[in-house]
């Protein structure tokens, strides 16, 4: 017979694993309704059209579609939509706002399966809808952050920004032709992705004594790109680097300190060159997108920075949250001035939490505000700020950490000696169940030294009771606590009483 | 047989070749006699215990998926072409070779500006006349169509265990090549590859539609030899290789109007 296993990018989880992803499962919604957050569940799949009405090409590509009946379908790929289209049907009329409504279930994506990328995987957000208080942004970013204090979960990166900073600048001077507009963007977007990860690469080098090979090659492969640019531009000046296949470690040490200013000169030279941005604003711009640090660090140069621009609003939001997260105890997070995050679906405050314990895909959580969704869904205008949490690195990076889940099935086997004492052994266990212990009996035929044996070992059972013939008549058992082998003769009628009082020892 | 342990990996021919032979060149494993205007089809990789052999990308999932090789270099697009999954593991995303694989119709057809406007055209005026796409990719197509209209197409082909008729109004035609001068006497529409989609437009087309967005070369391997022991660590030496020389994509990550990157 040909045996068959889970299908590509899926997974079976076993009892072990679902003991800790349900322990995890439950301090979140704990975390969640300690914030006044009520569950809703939407389905599995929806209306092709919803899910593809705001996407990109790759996107909708990377959906899990079908057609039946005269309609197509699309598996969701995320829950923030199903749950946007639950409030622009008007179903939510009644309730008073905001809606805080929470989530957690299963989400799909055609891709190609590799480390923590699946194609079935597991989200746990919120949405709060319908306030536009920058308390209500803080808020959701606290929420992310007792989720992880909940979890014991020590180490994490938390960066903070506000994308109306980089919308407003960049609309000021993109194309209006919206073609040549949305490859301006592609294009000055990816150059600042760019010059972001060389600076925040650089700042975390910076304290290291010595350079790994990931790292010589990251610095290599990135001075090497920027010299072919300048190449290009046909660049001179100062900021002038030669491209070369062999670098010396002399030559990466000085890269460290060097390269996000030779990257900040050489991408506005290029703007500036291929007529993208002025001199003035690519400046800008470039300034924006490096700073990053404390808000104490970063209050004074970013208020400078945006003084009378566009950008300034978009900032003074950004430090009313931040004044809202002290008032929270969120202290420990960055600033991000320039983040370019999800430019297509933010509006306002955007926050992104990365673990040090995940591969590649090192992001555990993302949210933000998304002032225009529910609206675009038919909905009246409503403010809306969410998170969502990758469940499965969530559960990843807990197990990484110290803390343990029991993942036991049974705290007391009830052993029956001898035939004749097996009906006895199940009214026991059937007794114990009502007082809320979790109890079995024997189903396998085995000898009295087996059942003990199966309790201790397989089961790792905290106790073992066993019915003797003799002890039939005198309506009692003996225990034993498995782990000591401590063994007494108990009363029936006091068996929970007295497996309580040793587990409260 | 092959010696016990012997990896048999198979390259490209024709228009990945060069770029494949520059990438091995920069991954620290050249492939000697593989280079362009090289007609040896046996090269030399300097690693003990693996033999190279080169063929059309087109048959290489299908060889590496049936055993009798058990690592290949070909593009996304004919790995999903072949339906291998099961068999064959994509280990590696080399990024180079990147094509689209698009849906293209007559530039002047103003109505048809998606693959949906396509098939309600043709749905609207099914009883009169049927939708012919040529196509390479049978495969893709007939999934393409599927998953739009939820019925099987016809395909014509000369080859009698492809050639499937059926009652529908969409008509797929088996291509051996240049796909693009059929439209639009002889066929509505095209799925093909493109890279530019120069050759589309001179050609009088436009593309409506990504069957397949940027299909790039990949490294394959046979899901059965990575269980063997001596060939997993010399495919695993290769793998390793490639993903350094791929280095890390530069493209911007495409995000959803979800909370997460996609």
């Amino acid at each position: 017979m040909e045996t068959f296993d889970a299908p590509r990018g899926t997974r079976d989880f076993l009892p072990d694993q679902m003991a800790v992803r349900n322990h995890v499962e439950r301090v979140v919604r704990d975390t969640f309704e300690s914030f006044g957050y009520q569950q809703v569940q939407t389905p599995t799949f929806e209306q092709y059209e919803l899910l593809a009405a705001r996407s990109g090409e790759e996107i909708k590509e990377s959906m899990f579609t079908f057609a039946s009946d005269a309609g197509r379908y699309a598996l969701r790929p995320e829950l923030t939509s199903p749950v946007c289209r639950i409030v622009a049907s008007g179903k939510l009329k009644d309730h008073p706002k905001p809606y805080k409504l929470y989530y957690y279930g299963p989400c799909f994506r055609y891709c190609r399966p590799q480390e923590g990328r699946y194609r079935e995987f597991f989200q746990a957000g919120i949405e709060l809808l319908g306030s536009s208080d920058p308390l209500a942004d803080a808020e959701t970013i606290a929420v992310a952050d007792k989720v992880l204090k909940n979890l014991a979960i020590g180490e994490y990166r938390l960066k903070v920004g506000n994308v109306g900073i980089f919308r407003r600048l960049l609309d000021e001077q993109a194309p209006e032709n919206p073609l040549q507009r949305e490859e301006w963007e592609a294009r000055v977007l990816h150059d600042l992705d760019r010059l972001m990860g060389i600076t925040a690469k650089c700042r975390m080098l910076a304290g290291h004594a010595t350079l790994s090979d990931d790292d010589k090659e990251y610095l290599a492969r990135e001075a090497n790109y920027l010299a072919a640019l300048q190449e290009e531009i046909k660049y001179e000046g100062p900021a002038k680097l030669a491209r070369s296949a062999q670098r010396t470690d002399q030559e990466l040490a000085e890269l460290v300190s060097n390269l996000p200013e030779i990257g900040k000169t050489t991408i506005g030279a290029a703007w500036t060159e291929h007529g993208l941005l002025s001199q003035e604003s690519a400046s800008l711009i470039l300034q924006v997108a490096q700073t990053r640090g404390s808000v104490a660090q970063v209050r004074e140069t970013a208020t400078k920075l945006l003084v009378g621009t566009t950008g300034e609003r978009a900032l003074l939001e950004l430090w009313d949250v931040c004044s809202w997260l002290d008032a929270l105890g969120v202290t420990d997070y960055e600033v991000v001035l320039g983040t370019v995050r999800n430019l297509d679906f933010y509006t306002g405050t955007v926050f992104e939490i990365d673990s040090p314990h995940l591969g590649t895909h090192r992001q555990l959580c993302g949210g933000g505000r998304y002032d225009t969704l529910v609206e675009d869904f038919g909905g009246p205008k409503t403010p809306a700020t969410g998170l969502a949490f990758s469940f499965d690195r969530l559960v990843q990076v807990f197990k990484a950490g110290q803390a343990t889940v029991d993942a036991t099935a049974v705290d007391v086997f009830v052993c029956a000696d001898e035939v004749e004492a097996r009906p006895r052994a199940v009214q026991v266990a059937e007794q114990l169940r009502k007082e809320k212990f979790r109890a079995t009996v024997d189903l396998m035929n085995r000898s009295l030294e087996q059942q003990i044996e199966y309790a201790r070992q397989t089961l790792k059972a905290a106790f073992a009771a066993v019915v003797r013939p003799a002890d039939l008549q005198a309506q009692q058992c003996k225990l034993i606590h498995l782990a000591s082998g401590k063994e007494e003769t108990v009363p029936l009628a006091s068996l929970a009483q007295e497996i309580s009082r040793i587990r409260s020892n | 047989m092959s010696e016990k342990g012997v990896v048999k990996f198979a390259v490209p021919k024709g228009s990945l070749q060069k770029t494949t032979a520059a990438f091995f060149e920069k991954a620290g494993i050249p492939l000697e006699g593989y280079g362009e205007g090289s007609r040896d089809y046996r090269p030399k990789i300097g690693i003990e215990g693996v033999e190279v052999k080169v063929l059309r990308p087109q048959e290489i999932p299908i060889l590496v998926s049936r055993g009798h090789y058990d690592l290949g270099i070909s593009g996304l697009d004919w790995y999903y072409e072949s339906r291998c999954e099961k068999n064959v593991e994509d280990l590696a995303e080399l990024g180079f070779g990147k094509v689209h694989i698009v849906l293209a119709v007559p530039d002047a057809w103003e109505d048809v500006n998606s693959a949906d406007d396509l098939f309600r055209k043709y749905r609207s005026m099914a009883s009169t006349r049927t939708l012919r796409i040529w196509t390479e990719y049978l495969n893709l197509a007939d999934q393409f169509v599927f998953k739009y209209e939820g019925t099987e197409a016809t395909i014509v082909s000369p080859y009698a265990g492809i050639h499937r008729e059926r009652h529908s109004g969409i008509e797929i035609f088996h291509s051996f090549g240049a796909t693009e001068s059929k439209p639009p006497e002889d066929g509505d529409a095209i799925i093909d590859n493109t890279e530019t989609g120069r050759t589309l437009r001179a050609n009088g087309l436009k593309i409506i539609h990504k069957v397949l967005a940027s299909s790039t070369a990949q490294l394959l391997a046979n899901r059965r030899s990575l269980l063997d022991r001596d060939k997993a660590e010399r495919i695993e030496f290769i793998r390793a290789a490639c993903q350094k020389a791929a280095g890390t994509s530069t493209e911007r990550r495409r995000t959803s109007y979800g909370h997460l990157d996609w």
